[in-house]
């Protein structure tokens, strides 16, 4: 059962990474400074890190204890960690008047840090200093770093998670000790993602945009978020060189992490004959769906060829990596695309990008396992009940698939519809359309990000909570949710 | 415990195979879009055709 002394020891560690955010604030101070922004908008980062520092400090030096971390206190972790993150760093966006209200203010600050790329206050991104424009940034950006982490030290301890973590954290093989693990592991991570940030930050400046939001996009692209620095997002640009670097960004935040370990050291073998699941997986639903796409565009719209092939293909990459960057010409999705369109891309959102990856929904994997069960069950079915077939598939290594393996996968997609239903009834109670609700529930449970025109300032106040609410559980895959409630219980002591 | 030493040879190995994975990783997904955009260029190709 989950104690008082549980809750110091998440309640210390929670304080830590406070005391880090509000370090962390202290950059965009330095980004104004270089971009001589308002002094009052200084004063607003100093405060919000003083106020943020301080009561992590408070927590982190009055708690003492020497209980060693276990699986129940990461998931309690993980489960608080997003809702008081984007509470404190809501604060900065509230006081220097980016957002018109705490509510607006807090689902930029939950947006952020879930990656979901959706905001309220996205028509007036221009307008913001560039101080705020780097928070928003720097939020997706540490928001992709610990979804890893949690796809690392939490949803894999607790069965919820991927196969291939073995490869890039052994450690977590062990058992339930888990915070030595957590320090390479978080080190080794903020390595690899500080060099892809150089990297994609060089490919933007290439391709022509001007460093701060070469450096913004290479931010909020490999952290698969997609907030932009203008509201009608890659689309400002109007450049193909752009486009093919967004891509390129794109793929790189939703590829596996452990595929990325495998090539940078020298196993080109890992992607050079498609033998991982979600490297294939990935490229047929790219193939399909962009298809797909170009098709629906050709023949429900006035669109030409060449416009209907990049803009099927961008929107679809966009999906699958559950960034939800676009490209519409007049900016709003709704207005420019058929409805069949906008379905298929929120189709390839819920489908979502590599496991272990900074991107959402169900995951290749699982969707690629899903796929292979139904023809393992035909053959079961079909073939005497003398004979044995592998179930077995490629994922970094070879693996074999176990029936309670994929118990959990249909539980977690179970909980996932369950979850989009109920917030699509919630959002159509606000008199919204069957369509947009569910569009907008739908990009905002696979943290998509990609606005179909209900978030914003003046949406009613349940809607809002709502999406925050659906970010928060679509980030943390809902499973460690029902986990934490259950700890509680007297029946796990 | 004493720090592990690198030798320079070991530090321009490690960086080469950095540098060599990145530029294979980019080359496989331009591989992929170029894979991606000519099956959809075939599609809208048979489209135009039939239609």
């Amino acid at each position: 059962m989950f104690g008082l002394r549980d809750l110091k020891i998440v309640v210390k560690d929670l304080s830590l990474l406070l005391i880090l955010i509000s370090l962390v604030m202290l950059l965009p101070v330095l980004v104004g400074l270089f971009y001589a922004d308002s002094y009052d908008t200084f004063d607003d980062f100093l405060l919000a890190a003083a106020l943020t520092g301080g009561i992590g400090a408070v927590g982190y030096f009055s708690i003492r204890h020497t209980q060693e971390m276990s699986l129940k206190h990461a998931i309690a972790l993980m489960v608080l960690f997003w809702p008081i993150a984007a509470l404190f760093s809501a604060i900065p966006i509230l006081t220097t008047g980016a957002a018109p209200s705490f509510i607006d203010a807090y689902f930029e600050g939950m947006s952020g840090w879930t990656t979901g790329g959706l905001s309220t206050i996205s028509g007036n991104v221009e307008s913001f200093p560039h101080s705020v424009n780097m928070w928003r940034g720097l939020l997706q950006f540490m928001g992709g770093i610990g979804v890893l982490l949690i796809s690392i030290v939490v949803l894999v301890q607790a069965r919820t998670g991927s196969e291939s973590i073995s490869l890039v954290a052994p450690e977590f093989d062990a058992g339930e000790r888990i915070r030595p693990g957590i320090w390479t592991t978080t080190k080794t991570l903020i390595t690899l993602f500080l060099f892809f940030l150089i990297i994609c930050t060089i490919l933007f400046l290439i391709a022509g945009m001007n460093p701060f939001d070469a450096l913004f996009h290479a931010m909020t692209g490999l952290a698969t978020g997609g907030f932009s620095t203008h509201p009608n997002s890659i689309a400002y640009f109007r450049s193909s060189a752009i486009e093919l670097a967004a891509v390129i960004v794109m793929i790189i935040g939703a590829t596996n992490v452990a595929i990325h370990f495998a090539v940078l050291s020298g196993n080109y073998k890992e992607l050079l004959f498609f033998r991982n699941i979600e490297v294939k997986s990935f490229v047929v639903f790219l193939i399909i769906f962009s298809s797909a796409g170009a098709f629906w565009l050709l023949t429900q719209s006035s669109m030409n060829s060449m416009d209907a092939i990049n803009e099927s293909f961008f929107h679809v990459v966009s999906g699958l990596t559950t960034t939800g960057w676009t490209v519409a010409s007049s900016g709003s999705m709704s207005a420019s695309y058929p409805s069949v369109f906008l379905l298929m891309i929120v189709v390839c959102a819920l489908i979502g990008g590599h496991s272990v990856s900074t991107a959402a929904g169900i995951r290749q994997v699982r969707v690629a396992l899903i796929i292979k069960s139904l023809w393992w069950h035909i053959k079961k079915t079909l073939l005497p009940s003398t004979v044995v077939f592998p179930r077995s598939y490629h994922h970094i290594v070879k693996k074999t698939v176990t029936d309670s393996r994929m118990t959990d996968i249909y539980i977690f997609i179970s909980i996932l519809f369950l979850m989009l239903l109920i917030s699509t009834i919630v959002v159509m109670s606000h008199g919204y359309s069957l369509e947009r609700s569910f569009l907008e529930s739908t990009t905002s449970l696979t943290t998509l990000g990609m606005g179909f025109g209900i978030a914003s300032p003046t949406a009613a106040t349940g809607v809002k909570v709502m999406l925050i609410i659906n970010m928060w559980l679509g980030r943390i895959e809902i499973v460690p949710l029902l986990l934490f409630i259950a700890s509680f219980s007297r029946k796990f002591k | 415990m004493p720090r592990e030493r690198y030798s320079s040879s070991i530090i321009a190995k490690r960086i080469f195979s950095l540098i060599s994975g990145v530029v294979f990783e980019i080359g496989f997904i331009l591989f992929i879009i170029l894979l991606v955009l000519g099956v959809t260029s075939a599609v809208a190709l048979l489209h135009s055709l039939v239609g």
